[in-house]
């Protein structure tokens, strides 16, 4: 169990962690989603007790992750597949880590052998490819046979057998009763690989949910246009929808069926152009949820700027 | 391949004996020192320096016997054969450095970091990797620099002989010495997390700070001289009692001093920033 309250971090005037809490629970493979710079490794630096936190907490097991008797037995980490050196033997790497908690040959090669480098093991890592790093990575995260995996992006690079491997490795572990924690910038891959996801965007945290509840709200939505979408607006938020406006005269309706919207808007009188349902991807929704926290924006801002 | 393979069993209640330890730590970190070609061709290097640099010089003495005094005394001749010291400890100055520096460009201090949260012992445990692997090399060594030198400058009638303390006190000194050059470089190395800067500041510490000193009003520099720790290692390998400067296991405690102070620093500062 992983609980981060109020957990903040500055660094000088930027703000890369802004007043997030929520909680990584065990048994489920939670997925810590946002764009890049949204905040998500500085997260994880902080659970692991390697930056220090403005304000705010980030416990492991109810205590901070330095004051745990075994750290790498309560907590397996990847923070970077890159953190390696380079010319150093992937098995001499691993052994490095196992003897801090007085693991040795056996344990590495248990780990070797479930990541799959077995054959690999006396090669430099810097020859690896970024798959093989990652699997490295995971390796020495699992040394310890921890409870909770925090892994940064251990997708990254990978290929689609990869992924698949990655995918159902972290199943097994949280099936296996562990607290798996793991980020990523791509919405798709996390929605099938995570149960909960917990969104942040500019450093904040955008939605703490089921993988379910988020996909379902992604399900649909219904694009409306008309040449008073003020007034249709309103009497569909009367209705119980939820409304944004897209557009001049069009508006994005949720929460709503099409045929609702249609039996309104002729009750009250209202001229209707155009009323088509919109499937939504991942992507949108993830969009929609980082929107407005997102560092880098391409074309919208720009627009938007304009028009005020 | 199933995903639970176990490690060793461990219910909570003995979880505390399976942390990191200072054994622990130190070993592997001795791994880490071992399984870098770069690491092991240094001290490679070191330890021929050590041992070839000082016979090569004795045998020069008993061919050509010219160059400067006569080695009438214990402590000239002393010098002769560990001539190659302080090349050895450049090297091994390096290598401290590099063994602390080493994990910054790929960011593996901060896995380092993690499988070791309290970074005290991770600096504590490095030293201890690099004394106990470095200290038996050079040791050796230097034995084995003053043995070979031994023979040759018998021929010559040298006073260099085992019957005396001091040529055991210089084997001993020299060790210290080139151990002390490395756990510098490790200090400066978390100070200033990069290779070259903190290698440039060994070498400002050892060959420019003294001039520096020099330069001082003179009550002034020569209250502070004696007490730098260039003047303390080479004061600490003298062999004859007389000269100036502190008396050898006087300054032997002052080079000490140094690497603690040093290792101190370090540990303070590594603990206050962020990994």
């Amino acid at each position: 169990m992983i609980e981060i309250e109020n957990l903040t971090k500055r660094f000088g005037s930027t703000v890369a962690v802004d007043d997030i809490s929520f909680t990584v629970r065990p048994g489920l493979v939670t997925g810590f989603l946002g764009p890049n710079g949204a905040g998500k490794s500085t997260t994880m630096r902080m659970v692991l007790g390697l930056d220090r936190p403005t304000g705010g907490t980030a416990h492991v097991d109810g205590r901070s992750f330095v004051d745990l008797p075994s750290p790498a037995r309560a907590v397996g980490a990847m923070l970077d597949a890159g953190q390696v050196h380079p010319r150093r033997a992937a098995q001499a790497h691993l052994t490095a880590i196992a003897e801090t908690i007085g693991e040795g040959r056996v344990r590495v090669q248990q780990v070797l052998d479930l990541v799959g480098l077995t054959d690999q093991a006396r090669r430099r890592v810097g020859t690896f490819s970024l798959g093989m790093r990652q699997r490295l990575g995971i390796a020495a995260a699992l040394i310890g046979d921890p409870g909770i995996i925090v892994l940064d992006e251990p997708m990254n690079g990978l290929d689609p057998d990869g992924i698949i491997w990655v995918r159902s490795l972290l199943r097994r572990l949280a099936d296996e009763g562990r607290t798996v924690f793991v980020s990523s910038h791509l919405m798709g891959e996390m929605a099938q690989t995570a149960d909960h996801l917990v969104v942040v965007g500019r450093g904040r945290l955008v939605a703490d949910v089921p993988t379910e509840q988020l996909l379902s709200g992604a399900a649909s939505v219904v694009r409306v246009r008309g040449p008073e979408p003020a007034r249709l607006a309103r009497v569909l938020t009367d209705a119980g929808a939820t409304v944004k406006r897209a557009g001049d005269s069009a508006l994005h309706v949720s929460d709503l069926e099409p045929a609702q919207i249609a039996r309104l808007t002729l009750d009250h009188r209202l001229e209707v152009h155009e009323l088509v349902t919109e499937r939504r991807s991942l992507e949108d929704a993830f969009l929609e949820l980082t929107h407005d926290a997102t560092d880098y924006r391409a074309d919208h801002t720009t627009e938007r700027t304009v028009t005020r | 391949m199933s995903s639970s393979v176990p490690a060793t069993e461990h219910p909570m209640s003995t979880q505390q004996t399976q942390g990191p330890t200072l054994t622990r730590v130190t070993k592997s970190e001795t791994v880490k020192l071992r399984t870098l070609r770069s690491h092991v061709a240094l001290l490679a290097a070191a330890a021929l320096f050590l041992l070839v640099l000082g016979p090569v010089q004795a045998l020069g003495q008993v061919i050509a016997p010219q160059g400067g005094p006569p080695l009438t005394d214990l402590g000239a001749a002393t010098s002769v054969a560990l001539n190659g010291g302080v090349t050895a400890a450049l090297l091994l100055g390096v290598l401290g450095v590099l063994s602390v520096t080493s994990e910054f460009p790929s960011a593996l201090v901060r896995t380092t970091f993690w499988a070791v949260p309290r970074r005290g012992l991770v600096v504590r445990g490095k030293a201890l990797a690099f004394s106990g692997l470095v200290l038996p090399i050079v040791l050796v060594g230097a034995a084995v620099a003053l043995e070979v030198s031994r023979v040759i400058l018998g021929r010559i009638g040298s006073p260099l002989t085992w019957a005396e303390p001091g040529t055991w006190w210089a084997a001993v000194a020299m060790s210290l010495y080139a151990v002390g050059w490395g756990l510098l470089g490790q200090a400066l190395g978390w100070i200033l997390r990069s290779a070259v800067g903190a290698a440039f500041a060994l070498l400002g510490l050892m060959f420019v700070l003294p001039m520096l000193v020099a330069l001082l009003p003179q009550p002034a520099a020569d209250a502070v001289l004696p007490l730098l720790v260039s003047e303390a290692g080479s004061a600490m390998m003298r062999v004859d009692q007389g000269g100036s400067g502190l008396a050898p296991p006087v300054a032997a405690l002052v080079w000490v001093g140094w690497m603690v102070a040093g290792l101190v620093v370090a540990t303070i500062t590594v603990r206050r920033r962020d990994a």
